[in-house]
């Protein structure tokens, strides 16, 4: 979407130093634009479809097309769940192997489009194994085990995956929210707060022992952002009122800066624990009369 | 060439499988 322009010197430009900085952007998704060029190619059979012999022929050359487009779709959803998969530390593996699911797709509906060719069924099938391996070799396998979830009770994890699911979706709420108030400096510190609150996502998945402690910021106070930005957009966008601005900043700094300081307390928390371990095997080495270097 | 290369190879070859499949091309057919 575009983005009205906005920097330094611009009217509404004018942010104090102490203001948290803008966040890194994501980056874009690995391989999108070939999936891209898959839906564009789903097309091919389509068009061909009319100048096709015979009733059969023109339906199955539809199938072919709707079929190879389902599976540049499953591919762009394979990529999706494995860029997020790789972008969190404590992940399980998808549920539904999407890229390679992508595969065998595309080779059906390669399939189906050479059994309107010339080709008998024998060849055509040869070229759909041709082409899910092509698939699979070009966009890779799905990842396929847990990550980070060695020590870890699955039941705690699942919570927390949940609970953050939970909160991604407040914070997407958000984000989409303040877009209807039309002003940058709130999109920018929606954006900035949202940065914050993954950044605390990736703390309590660490340590899922975090989440009790943390519950209150992924849940309730998120809720309440989020249910603030909606009347907030409604009433800017309507009225400009600069007060209503100024106070909704101010919630938001709030957040912001309640969220940051939380999470540092569970990092602390998290050094408390480590201290603890250390302490009590440095004991039991001492007891066991072996040097600790004190 | 790594295995990048390989992939994009892999995924040209794709999609003229595609291309020439759609179009009913494959195994000397023809529209």
């Amino acid at each position: 979407m575009a983005q009205r322009y906005g920097g330094r010197f611009s009217p509404e430009g004018t942010r104090d130093r102490t203001a948290p900085a803008a966040p890194p952007l994501r980056p874009p998704l690995m391989g999108r634009a070939r999936t891209s060029i898959l839906m564009a190619l789903a097309v091919v059979p389509v068009v061909a479809a009319f100048v096709q012999p015979g009733a059969v022929a023109v339906a199955v050359n539809l199938l072919a097309g709707a079929v190879l487009f389902g599976g540049a779709w499953l591919t762009r959803e394979g990529l999706r769940a494995e860029a997020a998969w790789a972008e969190r530390r404590v992940a399980r593996r998808p549920a539904v192997p999407r890229k390679m699911l992508g595969s065998v797709v595309t080779g059906l509906g390669v399939l189906l489009a050479a059994m309107t060719g010339a080709a008998g069924l024998l060849p055509a099938l040869v070229y759909g194994v041709i082409a899910g391996a092509l698939h699979f070799v070009s966009f890779g396998p799905d990842p396929m085990r847990d990550k980070g979830v060695e020590g870890v009770d699955a039941f705690q994890t699942d919570r927390v995956a949940r609970t953050i699911e939970e909160a991604e979706k407040y914070l997407a709420a958000m984000q989409d929210a303040v877009l209807r108030a039309r002003d940058r400096e709130a999109q920018t510190r929606v954006a900035a707060v949202a940065q914050t609150a993954r950044a605390m996502f990736r703390t309590v998945e660490d340590d899922p022992r975090d989440l009790s402690r943390a519950r209150k910021y992924l849940g309730v106070y998120l809720m309440g952002a989020r249910d603030a930005t909606i009347k907030f957009a409604d009433l800017y966008a309507a009225t400009r009122d600069a007060g209503a601005k100024a106070d909704y900043l101010t919630l938001l700094d709030d957040l912001q800066r309640g969220i940051d300081s939380k999470r540092e307390t569970l990092m602390l928390g998290n050094r408390a624990d480590l201290d603890v371990e250390i302490e009590v095997l440095r004991d039991r080495l001492k007891q066991d009369g072996l040097p600790t270097g004190e | 060439m790594g295995s990048d290369g390989v992939r994009k190879i892999a995924f040209s070859a794709l999609a003229v499988l595609i291309l020439l499949g759609g179009l009913g091309l494959l195994d000397g057919g023809g529209l």
